[in-house]
């Protein structure tokens, strides 16, 4: 057993390939990509070490911190939707409720489409000549509400965060089914017979026993966030004057519009930071603690 | 069975709240499809209504002027590709990381699952340079490759959990029977765990499918972009003729809710298997 | 057992070419972007010749900004095709055509891959330059040259926009500025006149207002446009002294002119002479309503003229030069060289790229741009005036009676200070004070400094 299971070279046959592939094509990407943000380059002319200038200019260039807010308010926002919404859905649908079933499966579906087409769609619905939510004001008579909602600098990242939130709460809602599915029915009897109220058998049974998934569920909140692209990249472009510029948008703009590389770069080492803070704030806002019955 | 009239009304609002957003989710959907039939004009004067005909004009202008349909011919290759190898290499290094007995084991695992926190954007300018180097730009491959290192986290961290709670018997009786490694795996391990093979395979097939930086920068030519990156394009090109627009938008979307809808109960049991295990 | 041996035996290759490429990807790690590409780009050539096909039958390939709603890409084509037909290289030519934005990625990430096809679109000033300093482009002095006759075709300066260093770097085809479309029939039927002077200009908008005719149309998602007539209207406040001076430092960006040639653009759209909803409005989509007789007016450069003349105003429509808010000031519109091309380092046949630009400039194919598709030639040739369209004439009129051309500033300045002009403008429409916006993009001109 031991010898066909501590075999060194089956071992290396079964790890090495995707190993190698996740070390050249993600760890030394890393790696260069950090070296990179210390460089002023063009990738054409000679590259010139400047050390930590690009970071002194992110943190002076408002687009950039304007980009950082936009991603912390999208964070907020899809926390928002994300874990209290879902879990409130998620909460009604475990329990024995007729339809269960066929309601986790349309929540779940727009997180399944590709973001461009999600993007596009919502620009329809936001259009303001004939989108749905304008042409829903002018049903009602409440016309003095329309608006060019993807043009107005202080809606425009709103309405985005609006499509964040309607395109994932159902992924996290089943995430978070799934974990509630895992709990033992036994305790839910038990409380049953203590008469305890559904909130209350909440509280303290399905909540801290998923806990640890929400923990993982919130870095994947938070990494997703901080990572949003495509829905910018469709709706808005960052526009109007950066007012939904995002990091990652920002990055591809300093990239592969400006030439700027280096600066490129050292914005995906800040959004690698923040992916990393996201992790430990999330494993510190979760931590579980001894739960008693 | 006794109802109380409190747990009546909480009943009806609780089915008045998932009514509500089920109608968020689909109208959107129904919407766009309807008016992928309408006429330009007909967009703006009734944009409630059913159409007027069913006509596949704006679907037609679509596949022939857009090549909606050669887009669509490239993502399958990628999606295809990277999510076989993708599946195949990591459930191959979760069960040597759960199951194979060497020292490195965890710190492996951490290793891999630290990649979890890296976005793609950190290695998008160096991915680039490498692949100007390797003359890789503008083919499949430089969208394959990211692909699958980007997926192994993910990947490892699902599969792993479930290799791990398999019962050490069923080797143990292999191994008596005389099966070596190869067998072990290939005829034991991946059948057993065809549920969270399926998971990985759907939420990289997903995440693959659905990508636009990747296509958009390593890819040049517009006869190798994938749907995404020529709906971009698309949107370019068609900006007053909404309703070809909208049809384009429909012929991405429906693929993706044929597969969901034909494997949903695959995605969440295995959503159970894989994601419950944190 | 086979299958298995099999099996591992492809993830050992794959291992080991991974392996041999990790060592490769390192070479270029550690080299950064620091090499110039001298051996890189000969390495492209030699794969670019294979891949060429053997001699008398090369194919050069140019990049151009273009769609197929775009009806001059005909034009293009037929430029190439005749050129194909009879030239003593015996190349053909072939053009690929990209959407506006997709091009701007593709150009730079081509060029930083050596990849870039023979002959490629390039706008003038900043835009081309980092090619230029990146050693992607071919120096065409010797060619300029070599044949007077050919660089003295151009109109004086022109070729000095496309010039670094006091070298030659690229061919402007084409020129143009910014005017004043508009709609006779409308302006018939409500019985208002040219305007000539800038009061007169503002009342024309403000009766057909009155009349319930949206003025201009107005596209507010692209932020150039908003912008170019920003540049035009504080072109005519302080003349083209006050363009040169910004370029050269001497002037700051939150000058008084900008500030106030914002607001006085913000006004009107105030006052609703720019279609509804013109904010959320993509290019196409506003250029649609003055193509549908919807708007009565259009500020745009006469590249526009083609697509304008082949809408359903057709005939009816006209173009005049927007009168000065300082009357000393007329006659400074927003103008530049278009459709410039350069030759990519990368070009194996150099003679035979820069016999095509040539061609392309020649009065042959110079006087079918101008004639058929509405294209103003970079070079100096006689016009025959009773074979341009009314429209053409006007924009001819004008184009010949302007004292001043400004470029584009996104053109001046590139995606820096350029495009947040634009940014700017954008922003004082969508409601933000003019003063604070212009003072933010002074801000951000002094930090974009050393970036």
């Amino acid at each position: 057993m031991n010898k066909v299971l501590g075999n060194k070279k089956s071992i290396a046959v079964f790890v090495l390939p995707a190993f190698i592939i996740y070390a050249i094509f993600v760890l030394v990407p890393i790696g260069y990509n950090i070296y990179v943000s210390f460089l002023q380059t063009d990738l054409m002319s000679p590259s010139k070490f400047v050390g930590v200038k690009n970071y002194i200019n992110l943190f002076k260039d408002k687009t950039f911190t304007g980009a950082l807010r936009n991603n912390i308010l999208m964070v907020i926002g899809s926390l928002i939707a994300h874990l209290p919404l879902a879990l409130l859905f998620g909460n009604i649908l475990f329990q024995k409720i007729k339809g269960s079933h066929f309601f986790q499966t349309v929540f779940f579906l727009p997180s399944v489409i590709c973001g461009v087409a999600v993007g596009l769609t919502w620009t329809f619905v936001y259009n303001s000549e004939f989108g749905l939510i304008n042409k829903f004001l002018e049903i009602i008579g409440l016309e003095s509400l329309q608006h060019v909602w993807l043009a107005d600098k202080n809606l425009a990242l709103f309405c985005i965060i609006v499509v964040v939130m309607w395109q994932f709460v159902g992924y996290h809602m089943v995430i978070q089914i799934a974990a509630m599915k895992n709990i033992p029915l036994s305790y839910y009897e038990a409380a049953e017979i203590d008469g305890a109220s559904k909130w209350v058998q909440f509280k303290s049974i399905t909540f801290p026993l998923i806990k640890p998934i929400l923990k993982v569920d919130a870095v994947l909140i938070i990494t997703g966030s901080l990572k949003y692209y495509d829905l910018v990249a469709v709706m808005t472009g960052g526009g109007p004057n950066h007012a939904t510029e995002l990091m990652s948008t920002y990055m591809f703009y300093q990239g592969f519009r400006t030439l700027k590389y280096g600066y490129s770069a050292a914005i995906g080492v800040i959004l690698l930071i923040l992916c990393m803070c996201s992790v430990l704030l999330s494993n510190f806002v979760f931590r579980t603690e001894q739960v008693e019955f | 069975m006794k109802t109380s009239t409190k747990e009546r009304v909480f009943l009806v609002l609780k089915y008045v709240i998932l009514i509500f957003f089920t109608i968020l989710c689909l109208y959107p959907l129904l919407w766009l499809f309807l008016s992928s039939f309408k006429t330009n004009s007909e967009l703006y004067s009734n944009p409630w209504g059913l159409p007027e005909s069913f006509s596949l004009a704006n679907y037609i202008q679509a596949i022939t002027e857009g090549h909606i349909l050669q887009y669509f011919g490239n993502s399958v290759i990628i999606a295809v590709s990277a999510v076989v190898i993708a599946v195949l290499l990591s459930s191959m290094v979760s069960y040597a990381i759960m199951r194979m007995q060497w020292k490195l084991s965890k710190v492996a695992l951490q290793v891999f699952l630290l990649g979890m926190m890296i976005p793609v954007y950190a290695m998008i300018v160096p991915l680039f340079s490498m692949f100007n180097k390797m003359h890789l730009l503008n083919t499949h491959l430089a969208v394959i490759i990211p692909h699958i290192g980007i997926s192994f986290p993910m990947a490892i961290f699902i599969m792993s959990g479930f290799m791990g709670a398999l019962p050490k018997e069923m080797e143990e009786a292999a191994v008596m029977d005389g099966c070596n490694i190869y067998q072990i795996f290939f005829k034991i391990i991946m059948p057993i765990s065809q549920s969270s093979i399926v998971t990985v395979a759907v939420v990289t097939f997903i995440n693959i499918w659905n990508d636009l930086l990747l296509p958009q920068i390593f890819l040049t030519d517009s006869s190798k972009m994938t749907l995404p990156v020529g709906l971009t394009e698309f949107q370019g090109q068609y900006t007053t003729n909404y309703v070809v627009e909208i049809a384009a938008v429909i012929i991405t979307i429906i693929p993706s809710i044929i597969v969901y809808i034909w494997l949903h109960k695959h995605i969440m049991e295995g959503m159970v298997a894989g994601a419950v295990k944190g | 057992m086979k299958s298995i041996f099999s099996k591992k035996t492809t993830a050992l290759l794959l291992a080991a070419a991974m392996a041999g490429s990790l060592l490769s990807g390192c070479g270029s790690g550690s080299s950064g972007g620091s090499k110039s590409g001298s051996a890189g780009s000969s390495e492209e050539a030699s794969a670019q010749a294979e891949g060429g096909g053997s001699k008398g039958g090369e194919t050069l390939t140019v990049m151009c900004v273009g769609t197929e709603a775009d009806s001059y890409i005909d034009y293009y084509n037929a430029v190439a095709e005749k050129f194909s037909e009879n030239n003593e290289y015996g190349v053909t030519v072939k053009i690929d055509f990209y959407e506006n934005e997709q091009y701007k990625t593709k150009l730079t990430t081509l060029m930083a891959s050596n990849a870039v096809p023979d002959i490629f679109f390039t706008w003038e000033l900043s835009y081309l330059q980092p090619f230029v300093e990146g050693g992607k482009v071919v120096d065409i002095t010797s060619y300029l040259d070599e044949d007077e006759e050919w660089k003295n075709s151009f109109a004086d300066g022109t070729l000095d926009l496309v010039a670094y260093d006091g070298k030659n770097y690229g061919v402007p085809t084409q020129k143009s500025l910014c005017v004043m479309f508009y709609n006779k029939q409308i302006f018939e039927d409500n019985g208002v006149a040219v305007p000539t002077t800038y009061e007169e200009f503002l009342n024309v908008c403000q009766t057909l207002k009155d009349k319930g005719i949206t003025p201009m149309a107005m596209c507010g998602t692209d932020a150039w446009i908003p912008a170019q007539f920003v540049q035009q209207i504080a072109g005519g406040m302080a003349g083209d002294k006050m363009f040169k001076d910004i370029c050269d430092g001497n002037e700051k960006w939150n000058n008084a002119t900008h500030v106030k040639a914002a607001q006085e653009v913000k006004d009107m759209a105030d006052k609703g002479y720019f279609q509804d909803g013109y904010i959320g409005m993509g290019p196409e989509e506003s250029k649609e309503q003055f193509f549908a007789g919807k708007t009565a007016m259009y500020f745009m450069g006469a590249w526009e003229a083609a697509n304008i003349e082949l809408s359903d105003i057709g005939e009816n429509a006209g173009a005049f030069v927007l009168p000065a808010y300082d009357a000393q000031y007329n006659n400074i519109s927003v103008g530049s060289i278009d459709t410039s091309f350069a030759v990519s380092e990368t070009c194996k046949n150099r003679d035979a790229a820069v016999a095509f630009l040539k061609y392309w400039t020649s009065q042959e194919s110079e006087d079918m741009l101008l004639y058929d598709c509405g294209r103003i030639p970079a070079g100096n040739y006689e016009i025959d005036e009773s074979k341009l369209s009314s429209l053409m004439t006007d924009i001819l009129t004008i184009s010949n009676s302007q004292v001043g051309l400004t470029p584009w500033w996104d053109r001046q300045f590139g995606a820096g200070e350029g495009v947040e002009f634009n940014n700017t403008c954008v922003a004082v429409l969508g409601g933000e004070d003019a003063q604070i916006a212009f003072d933010a993009l002074q801000q951000f001109a002094e930090d974009n400094a050393d970036r």
